[in-house]
């Protein structure tokens, strides 16, 4: 009986001895939230934005590249009024010009201050035979506003060719004329601008018949941004998020983008960063404004763990190119870019 | 990324896979009987072993089992409760310090498997033949710590991983045995088994080395490795990467055949030092299989990635500039590339056989009715050898049973013990038994916190032999 006992005992010890823990069940095994790492750093990309996309270079007919620099030219040749004028003050109109400038508003995408730091207007005479003392008119209108200057000079053989702005060319083949308010008359973003050449009355009436008979004009308005300047390009990523890509990096966790601007052109930018939904609406995450002033600047863009789940509708980046002109007199350039160098700072882990 | 999701799942698919297998065969052998004399099983742990009586096994039930071990690594180092769900340690809920702590630097797991199909055994004279018929096999993974670091915490605090030896391994063959047995004086008796080796197929997938030097500027990751399988009815499925290389995408399988043949032997001795002290000793599987060119696969795994980041087609310049998705496409590509083998051919190849060392005695009190045995296992898998020490207390009341209670020193850690049951009545032979006794298992059957378990059973018909 002894016996009998004792390997009833052992019977029970082994069948009793394991359990099964359902906690443990390999055949239901979740793997919702699954990620991969916790903490990853990656280069998400780089890329340039042009002189060419920050100016409309090809709804501005006027731009033309001068020495590698993007100047709107206005040009053309004024014609010379008879000498027989009667004068009805001591000066006497003796030549102008109407120019149409109105693709000057498509220069940048909407509103814009076009503060130019040397926009200058320059007459080229065949004055030989006479010495007349002038007065250039300039006045500008577009539809709201009106602005005038104007410049005193004297055509002569001396000087036949006047160079009228805020900034001395330092050049023989001009005589320079200061006029500080010609950028103002430009900062109204004019759709015309008329030139009016006034002469002395008396000078202009004993001058010989070909004292002046041909008569150059060029407004030039260089694309050299004053401080006051300030215009926003807006460039667009399209379909920067691809429906796997978000799967991957943004379904949970927080990201950082991050980087550096390099920038060859001459404005400082404050830079936005709108994440948009295929319908062209942000997804509503506010990103603080970056500040790029000079040759570079460092970016960062988080989307906080709050924020994260708005990126599933996340297509496209509108980055906003806040510009701004700067102390120096620098002109835009063909070829010049914004670019950037950005990389990705995933916390919480890829999702796999 | 596909590939990362793929290869998690692969992974995990693998490792559940493998469990089962060990779960559903027969392990090698079962150290809490190696005292037990009424075991007609003991024999395949000392061919110089021999039994009360000659036995015919019961065909598949005569010896079966299963083993699994791990060098340290258990069930709940990869898998966690949470929520009353079962999650893995991929899981974003799994601290990943502890996770890491709990691992070794280099975490293997080893199952092995063999039952046989007809056995039996009978005296002659004063020797004791044995001839079996058997199906045994193996499987063990290998994985660094630093696999499971560039898993886990990513790059953010690390930027390069050197992940070195990942390694996967199986075979299975099947045996042919004729033991044989002789008292050479009254206190020595040796025995010998050779056996001729048919193999069915074997499996040898290797990443020497994955190099990731992944910075916020660059990620370059290189992989190296090979590839052989050696299974007639496998039938690789190829695909072609853009390099123009063929490379293994899949396997298929068609109708199954041997694959490779080979040698083994055991040998084994016992000595009575004294009237109650028995010593033993023996070497099992110490042979090879040659494995054929004909059904044979041959990889090599030479990948590389590099990544710069995406070109962002900003603005007007996007003309030449491929679509994101396009671009994110093709980077997963490329990581797949990582981890495609290619194909080089074909070619035979030779694995010896993981062999078993085992030294034993035993003190025998109480005119026999009780036993103190301690066991010394050593079995040589690759690259490492697992050794266990095993206690045993064996006690046989009566003629027609015997139990035996023990504990293995290196793989129980206090958490479990073995037990052994035989049952001899005159017309049948049962056994079964386990070196860990598991408290606590999954719904699988692997032991959730223990680093190894064992389970083996055999069913035999005595016959009217004896030893004289």
């Amino acid at each position: 009986m002894k016996n009998k006992h004792l390997v009833m005992l052992l019977l029970s010890s082994c069948c009793l001895a394991a359990c099964v823990d359902s906690k443990y069940d390999l055949g239901n095994v979740s793997t919702d939230e699954v990620v991969m790492g916790e903490s990853w750093i990656a280069p998400l990309g780089t890329g340039y934005v042009t002189s060419d996309d920050v100016v409309n270079v090809e709804k501005v007919p006027s731009i033309r590249e001068v020495d590698g620099a993007y100047v709107m030219i206005y040009d053309g040749e004024m014609k010379i009024k008879g000498a027989g004028l009667r004068a009805v003050s001591d000066k006497v109109e003796i030549a102008s010009e109407d120019i149409t400038t109105g693709d000057i508003d498509g220069l940048f995408d909407g509103n814009f201050v076009l503060a130019l730091a040397n926009p200058h207007v320059t007459l080229m005479s065949n004055a030989t035979k006479a010495s007349l003392d002038c007065r250039l008119a300039i006045e500008a209108k577009n539809v709201n506003q009106e602005e005038t200057t104007s410049s005193d000079f004297t055509l002569s053989a001396a000087s036949p060719n006047i160079w009228i702005g805020p900034l001395d060319p330092k050049t023989e083949a001009f005589e320079f004329v200061k006029n500080e308010k010609l950028p103002g008359i430009v900062q109204i973003v004019p759709r015309e601008i008329r030139l009016s050449l006034s002469a002395d009355s008396k000078q202009w009436a004993n001058a010989p018949a070909d004292a002046l008979s041909e008569l150059r004009y060029s407004v030039e308005l260089p694309l050299s941004p004053a401080p006051e300047f300030s215009a926003v390009s807006v460039e667009r990523i399209e379909d920067a998020f691809d429906e796997d890509f978000v799967d991957y990096i943004f379904s949970d966790g927080s990201a950082k983008i991050y980087g550096e601007v390099t920038n060859d052109m001459p404005f400082d930018i404050s830079l936005e960063m709108v994440i948009m939904d295929e319908n062209n609406m942000p997804v509503d995450i506010q990103f603080p404004a970056q500040e790029v002033k000079g040759q570079s600047g460092e970016v960062v863009f988080e989307i906080t763990k709050e924020d994260m789940p708005k990126m599933k509708d996340a297509r496209h980046i509108d980055l906003n190119l806040h510009l701004k002109g700067r102390d120096q007199n620098e002109a835009l350039k063909k070829g010049q870019k914004i670019s950037f160098d950005l990389k990705l700072k995933k916390e919480g882990g890829i999702s796999i | 990324m596909n590939t990362i999701y793929n290869m998690y799942k692969k992974g995990l698919c693998a490792l559940c896979l493998l469990a089962t297998v060990g779960m559903s065969v027969s392990a090698q052998q079962i150290r809490t009987s190696y005292f037990m004399q009424s075991s007609t099983a003991r024999t395949t742990m000392n061919p110089a072993f021999r039994p009360d009586r000659g036995y015919v096994s019961i065909p598949v039930l005569g010896a079966f089992g299963v083993s699994y071990g791990t060098n340290g690594v258990a069930v709940n180092n990869f898998i966690y409760p949470k929520n009353g769900e079962t999650v893995t340690f991929m899981d974003n809920s799994v601290n990943t310090e502890s996770f890491l702590n709990g691992l070794k630097d280099e975490n293997q797991i080893n199952m092995d498997f063999g039952t046989q199909v007809l056995s039996g055994g009978w005296y002659a004279g004063k020797g004791f033949w044995t001839v079996d018929v058997s199906i045994k096999g193996l499987a063990n993974i290998r994985a660094p710590k630093t696999l499971f670091e560039f898993m886990k915490k990513g790059n953010g605090s690390q930027s390069t991983y050197d992940i070195r030896n990942i390694r996967a391994y199986a075979e299975a063959y099947l045996e042919t045995g004729v033991g044989y047995s002789r008292p050479i004086t009254d206190k020595l008796t040796v025995g010998g088994k050779v056996k001729l080796l048919w193999g069915v197929g074997s499996m040898d997938a290797t990443i020497d080395q994955m190099y990731a030097e992944m910075g916020e500027t660059s990620w370059k990751i290189t992989s190296t490795g090979t590839l052989q399988t050696n299974m007639k009815g496998l039938v690789p499925e190829m695909e072609v990467d853009e390099q123009g290389r063929d490379y293994y995408n899949s396997f298929d399988f068609d109708s199954p055949g041997l694959s490779g043949f080979g040698m083994g032997v055991d040998l084994g001795a016992t000595y009575q030092l004294t009237e109650n002290i028995i010593l033993s000793a023996a070497v099992l599987d110490l042979g090879f299989i040659h494995w054929g060119k004909g059904g044979s696969t041959v990889g090599k795994l030479d990948g590389t990635f590099d990544f710069n980041g995406f070109d962002l087609a900003i603005g007007e310049n996007n003309g030449d500039i491929p679509s994101m998705g396009d671009q994110f496409d093709a980077i997963k590509e490329d990581f797949d590339n990582l981890l495609h083998f290619k194909k080089e051919g074909e070619s035979g190849n030779t694995t010896r056989l993981r062999s078993t060392i085992n030294i034993g005695g035993e003190y025998r009190l109480l005119k026999n009715k009780l036993g103190i045995g301690l066991l010394s296992s050593t079995r040589l898998y690759s690259p490492k050898a697992y050794t266990e020490l095993t206690l045993s207390g064996n006690y046989r009341p009566v003629k027609w049973f015997e139990a035996t209670l023990s504990y293995s020193f290196i793989h129980s850690k206090f958490k479990t013990y073995g037990i052994a049951l035989n049952f001899s009545p005159s017309w049948i032979n049962f056994f079964i038994g386990s070196d860990y006794m598991l408290t606590k298992i999954t719904p699988q059957g692997l032991p959730v916190s223990g680093n190894a378990m064992n389970l083996y059973m055999g069913v035999s018909v005595p016959l009217k032999s004896f030893a004289d």
